[in-house]
């Protein structure tokens, strides 16, 4: 995507985003508890997805970001079919607080606060689940600091707020027995640590993340069971990033996303890859927006 | 966590409040038990006078409770209510859920088996499976309807009043009634739940101890019971418990899991009468199990049918067959073609891995309506016996069906049908879930005649939710119904009669 809630990109008042994004996701072995195990009955889980994207600058200073996309699992092994569905809305505003000028480069402290809605009635507890079921508000700070000759560097970490999943059945076990479909969530944490480059051209951009989440709580899948919305969850990723800008035309920008599982705790030690386009163009503002309608200068 | 406070509690037990009983059921001391032949088997000595030293003594215990709980105390008076049966039923239920776990493979593809002579030793035992499940709960609610009429027995014996009845200055923490106090219902409920389950469940021997412990002493602070009360239920669960332990020592289901060698028998047999109409059913996981669950479960000891080969249902139709071609396309169907709606009653009906199994969704049912009919303990156990003796005879039957005909589920020799969830390691003719679901309407329906039609669409909807999921063929789902009916109507013809009516 041209933007999303833990970057430090910022469009201009009357800009407009759209973006359409792939990711293909993939696990043979998954962490039951602590335990790295495969499972013959699942073989390798590949969830595939697609994400419509919209973008818009509000003011200079605050962003809207609006996903939403569709997800497909699928497992190569067992008798058990896959889930697709449209998965969790996501709603976010975007500010940049302060930004100051410091040693050869600039330093920027932004924020952003957004909500994940279930936009359909999938099924959290699905073998193969295409989400938790859940809300999530997810209030995120992010610290940048542009260097000099196109070298940036970001940390930007957010607490989730997770209200209850809902099930279709209203009994279930977790460390106690349960007569409700509602499911208490344990609220969690992400947070991310990435180095940059941006070439001369102000065209190519790439980058490398490292990507941690963790809930507060929550309990593990036991030998044998199968996953569960409210499972301890844990996971530590690397990712690389490149990004593409006016390719062609000015404001189409083409994009790549990859990450991969290193350690993590009842989920799949997954290996991902994702890529797409997106356009931006301005709709209102400033007679000279053109002359910012690309996000690649220096607002990145 | 920030919002904890303000978010309501997801309850962890029926929430029902304390109620005052429909009817005391004064002669329930003459109903008819299950295993034991009266309600006076044995022998309780006559109580203390209420003006004896010995009882104003145990009085003024229960008086210095009065006003002065904790909020532990407080709060246990407040779980366990009155009517404790519920209670046992679900910490039963929560067992088996936490129990509900096949055995995770090996490295080598092998399968470890539960051992009960070496219950901490990975696989865990038990694995309580759907027919190690239902004979639990037919166990623990036989158990405790047998103890309740004893118990009902000696009350109207002595007519020991309550102490809250003795002393105006004890106010009941339950609305009060006019049930003798001696022996107290809810010790040897107690007593016969929580050495039930140890004996089912020898890894929660601690946990059990811990909730039998508070649900007894919560009757003193509750105001409802003296210590003599407590230990005169305690003699009486202590004893029905021996009678139904016996039993089950003997009951076969200690050679209800076979071994390989034995179970190669059970696939030959099947071959040689049916091998022209259909494979035998083999389990499709990777690795492969190599012994479905419990083969000879069939030749466990019923309560109520006879020979379960007298109500073994004819065979299903021949691969092939036009009957199985329509059933393969409806399978296929909803592989493809599913509706939320369908969906849903698959999850819903689901009581699979992790949960309190279908006849524990029956248990858990059926606490709600002797909620609303505000049934007396000793009725709720008679609910519970009945609902749970006849379901586990529908596994019985069901079970001696299942490996009888060893026919195959809808997976097996065609990979186009995918399921909503995992297949159970066991043949699919007829349907678990369908015979015990139809065995409990049945004697729910005649416990609670204005609901009849009500658990019979339930029985219904969680027959079909088995061909939704695509785990069960349709003819598996009906087939089990008609037996579960039959068994339900054996088991309430008994209850009948027992003197309850």
């Amino acid at each position: 995507m041209a933007q999303t809630p833990s970057d430090a990109v910022m469009m201009k008042s009357g800009e407009i985003c759209f973006g359409l994004n792939y990711g293909n996701s993939a696990w043979s072995e998954y962490w039951e508890g602590d335990s790295l195990r495969e499972n013959g009955n699942i073989g390798t889980l590949t969830t595939k997805s697609i994400t419509g994207g919209f973008m818009l600058g509000i003011l200079d200073r605050v962003n809207m970001i609006a996903m939403l996309p569709y997800v497909i699992t699928d497992p190569s092994a067992g008798v058990v079919a896959g889930d697709k569905g449209i998965q969790d809305a996501a709603i976010f505003v975007k500010g940049l607080i302060y930004e100051h000028k410091a040693g050869p480069g600039n330093i920027k402290f932004l924020a952003s606060a957004g909500l994940l809605l279930p936009a359909s009635d999938y099924v959290p507890e699905h073998p193969f689940a295409i989400g938790l079921g859940c809300p999530d508000g997810i209030f995120r700070g992010i610290i940048h600091y542009d260097a000099d000759m196109g070298l940036y560097g970001r940390v930007d970490g957010a607490f989730h707020l997770r209200g209850n999943a809902i099930l279709d059945r209203n009994y279930y076990y977790t460390t106690s027995g349960y007569y409700s479909d509602e499911v208490d969530m344990p609220d969690a944490m992400d947070y991310n640590a990435t180095i940059g480059y941006i070439f001369p051209s102000k065209h190519f951009k790439v980058e490398g993340v490292l990507n941690g989440f963790n809930t507060f709580g929550g309990f593990d899948i036991r030998r044998q069971d199968g996953g569960f919305p409210s499972n301890d969850m844990e996971a530590m990723r690397v990712g690389l990033n490149a990004d593409y800008y006016d390719l062609l035309v000015k404001g189409l920008a083409v994009h790549f996303n990859s990450n991969y599982t290193l350690t993590g705790r009842n989920v799949g030690k997954s290996m991902m890859f994702g890529g797409g386009i997106s356009y931006q163009f301005g709709l209102w503002g400033k007679k000279d927006k053109a002359q910012s309608s690309s996000p690649t200068p220096q607002a990145n | 966590m920030l919002t904890q406070s303000c978010e309501k509690e997801i309850p962890s037990y029926n929430g029902f409040e304390s109620y005052t009983y429909a009817s005391l059921d004064e002669d329930g001391g003459t109903w008819d038990p299950i295993l034991l032949t009266s309600g006076a088997d044995t022998a309780i000595a006559a109580p203390e006078d209420v003006t004896s030293d010995a009882y104003l003594a145990e009085l003024d215990e229960v008086k210095g409770y009065v006003g002065s709980l904790n909020a532990d105390e407080q709060e246990a008076v407040d779980y366990w209510g009155n009517n404790t049966v519920i209670r046992w039923q679900e910490i039963a239920q929560e067992l088996v859920a936490k129990y509900n776990l096949a055995p995770s493979p090996n490295e080598d593809g092998s399968y470890g088996a539960p051992s009960s002579a070496n219950p901490s030793v990975y696989p865990y035992f038990p694995f309580a499976h759907p027919p190690y499940a239902v004979r639990a709960y037919a166990y623990l609610a036989a158990a405790q309807y047998d103890a309740l009429i004893t118990t009902w027995n000696y009350k109207y014996a002595y007519n020991r009043p309550a102490p809250y009845k003795v002393d105006g200055s004890i106010t009941p923490a339950y609305p009060d009634n006019d049930l003798p106090s001696y022996p107290s219902e809810d010790a040897a409920i107690a007593e016969v739940s929580s050495e039930m389950l140890k004996f089912l469940f020898p890894l929660e021997v601690d946990y059990i101890n811990g909730l039998a412990q508070e649900c007894r002493e919560s009757r003193k602070w509750a105001g409802m019971n003296v210590e003599s009360d407590l230990v005169a239920g305690d003699g009486i669960g202590g004893y029905v418990f021996r009678q139904y332990k016996a039993r089950a020592a003997n009951d076969s289901m200690k050679f209800a899991q076979v071994d390989a060698a034995t179970y190669a028998g059970y696939e030959s047999a099947a071959d040689l009468m049916f091998g022209d109409m259909w494979p035998h059913w083999e389990n499709l996981e990777v690795p492969q199990r190599p012994v479905g669950i419990t083969p000879a479960y069939g030749k466990v000891k019923t309560w109520w049918i006879g020979s379960p080969a007298d109500v073994r249902p004819g065979p299903p139709p021949a691969v092939g067959s036009a009957e199985y071609e329509a059933a393969k396309d409806e399978m296929l169907e909803y592989t493809k073609n599913a509706t939320r709606e369908q969906e849903q009653l698959a999850y819903f009906w689901g009581d699979g891995f992790g949960t309190y199994a279908p006849p524990g969704h029956w248990d858990r049912i059926a606490a709600d309506y002797i909620v609303q009919y505000r049934y007396n303990p000793l009725r709720t156990a008679r609910t519970f016996a009945y609902l749970n003796t006849a379901m586990m005879d529908a596994g019985i039957s069901c079970w001696d069906t299942k490996y009888y005909y060893m026919y195959p589920r809808p997976p097996q020799g065609n990979e186009d049908i995918l399921c909503l969830f995992g297949l159970p390691n066991f043949p699919s003719y007829t349907s678990g879930h369908s015979t015990f679901s139809a065995a409990a309407a049945t004697v729910l329906g005649y416990v609670f005649p204005a609901e009849a039609s009500l658990f019979e669409s339930y029985a219904q909807d969680a027959a079909d939710s088995r061909v939704y999921s695509r785990i069960h063929w349709r003819f598996d789902s009906e087939v089990g119904l008609d037996v579960g009916q039959t068994i339900g109507e054996i088991a309430t013809a008994v209850a009948a009669t027992d003197g309850a009516d």
